[in-house]
């Protein structure tokens, strides 16, 4: 009944609701645009083991965002949140050039899982500001998005700490949801 | 390239061993850089052992001064294996701090590492002694590298991440979410609610040590014995695994259908308290995962 009501009364204000994971391998910044997102603020984070979740509440969507910890043995844990996953924040440390090809390798199995079929996703080429970091044409090459097939995708150069590119990107996945993908 | 790859489980185990035995040396049962007992966090190519506080620190400087890795969590290269055996704190130390005023005060441990890894502060001035870091793992050579001026770059006076600190320590004595701090795996990002903000943003300067090193401190520890845990279990564990998602998502519309409830006509306080529940939800997930 609860349920009922609120729906009415959120189609009625076009709200929408959105289940969001943010990936990525550790140190990527995931919880650090997590919570910029959140909160508008640069936090101070230590490693995440487990994960974090917020919402946020942007251009009319109710984003529940899901920050899961990047670490190597608990990056197989990630599966246990991808159902009914609306959209995929894929976050790369664009200066870490050493491993960009293990960041390609998990994207990749990520987007083969089928529970995440139909989720579209959004790449932050983050860390812009660090001395080496890839453009986004570059982490484009590299993470090798061309492949990518029938699915809504779309990849943003970003700086967490100086807030750059965020909100472009999520004004990206607000449309691309609006309109049915993902 | 591909870390995974190139490491055999069996491989993995031997280096796990290795990394445990590492960690008991007198050097290594403290963070090099706080001094704090215990340490799990590593930075592979300073071949340092860390602790968690301090790893998050590490991480905010960039991969080209600091590379973390968990001494539990993640998958080591064999050249980084080597690299910290051949490391250690103490040796490591006696480059980095070797300018160092003995009983240095090192609080606000956040500009201390700044200033001993990015600013180079303590470095010996005669150059006698050389760096023990090492570009990355790239490298071949391990013992006793030269500093190499292609992967750890000489930054002098670059301050990269300036901005990062202008850092506010929202959460940490919020007093709405006790259960949430006692249980939070990673506490000082824990579910805020948001009128922390205005109540105590924490400038890293002025909070240490007391405030804000013992406080997230105490949860950190609880966290970290955990993290042998999650490698202990298999990956394939799947049993957990399969049971784990229905109860993601019914925790997930539970808490949409009792917040939702409270929304209508919703300000900005809500949210927080959606927050609240949902995190505390994912927190006895997690306890299940795990």
């Amino acid at each position: 009944m609860g349920l009922l009501f609120s729906r009415m009364f959120s189609s009625l204000f076009g709200n929408q609701e959105a289940r969001i994971l943010v990936l990525g391998l550790d140190n990527a910044g995931k919880t650090t645009i997590l919570y910029r997102l959140q909160m508008g603020e640069v936090v101070s984070t230590i490693p995440t083991i487990g994960f974090n979740v917020e919402t946020v509440q942007y251009n009319n969507i109710k984003f529940q965002v899901w920050d899961l910890g990047g670490q190597t043995s608990i990056r197989p844990y990630w599966r246990c949140y991808f159902p009914n996953t609306q959209a995929v924040i894929y976050v790369v440390d664009s200066s870490d050039t050493e491993r960009i090809g293990i960041a390609k390798e998990e994207f990749h199995s990520i987007l083969e899982e089928e529970e995440l079929k139909g989720a579209a996703v959004l790449i932050f080429a983050n860390k812009q500001d660090l001395p080496g970091a890839l453009d986004d044409a570059a982490v484009t090459e590299a993470l090798e998005l061309h492949k990518i097939k029938s699915r809504q995708w779309a990849i943003f150069k970003a700086c967490a700490t100086k807030g750059e590119g965020l909100f472009e990107g999520l004004d990206w996945l607000s449309n691309t949801l609006k309109s049915g993908g993902g | 390239m591909n870390e995974k790859a190139n490491v055999s489980k069996e491989l993995n185990a031997k280096h796990r061993k290795i990394l445990e035995s590492l960690l008991k040396l007198p050097e290594n049962r403290e963070c090099a850089d706080c001094k704090s007992k215990g340490p799990r966090w590593a930075s592979v190519n300073l071949g340092i052992f860390i602790c968690m506080q301090c790893s998050g620190i590490h991480r905010s400087l960039g991969v080209h001064i600091s590379k973390v890795r968990s001494a539990t969590l993640d998958t080591w290269l064999p050249e980084q294996i080597a690299f910290i055996q051949s490391t250690g704190n103490e040796r490591s130390n006696n480059y980095w701090e070797a300018e160092l005023p003995p009983n240095y005060d090192r609080v606000g441990i956040e500009n201390f590492i700044r200033a001993k890894y990015e600013e180079k502060r303590w470095v010996p001035r005669d150059g006698k002694v050389k760096s023990p870091s090492r570009g990355s793992g790239e490298g071949t050579s391990i013992y006793r590298p030269e500093p190499r001026s292609s992967g750890h770059g000489r930054m002098n006076g670059t301050n990269h991440g300036s901005e990062e600190r202008r850092i506010t320590h929202p959460p940490i004595t919020n007093d709405s979410s006790p259960a949430s701090r006692s249980s939070t795996p990673a506490p000082i990002k824990a579910f805020t609610p948001l009128p922390v903000k205005a109540s105590t943003p924490m400038p890293v300067k002025a909070s240490q040590p007391v405030a804000r090193d013992t406080k997230p401190q105490e949860p950190v520890r609880k966290s970290e014995p955990a993290a042998p845990k999650v490698e202990l279990e298999k990956k394939e564990e799947s049993a957990t695994k399969v049971v784990t998602p229905p109860k993601v998502d019914y925790a997930t519309e539970l808490f949409n259908l009792l917040c939702m409830d409270d929304s209508r006509g919703s300000n900005s306080t809500t949210p927080a308290h959606d927050i609240g529940w949902t995190g505390l939800k994912g927190e006895f997930l997690l306890l299940i995962i795990l």
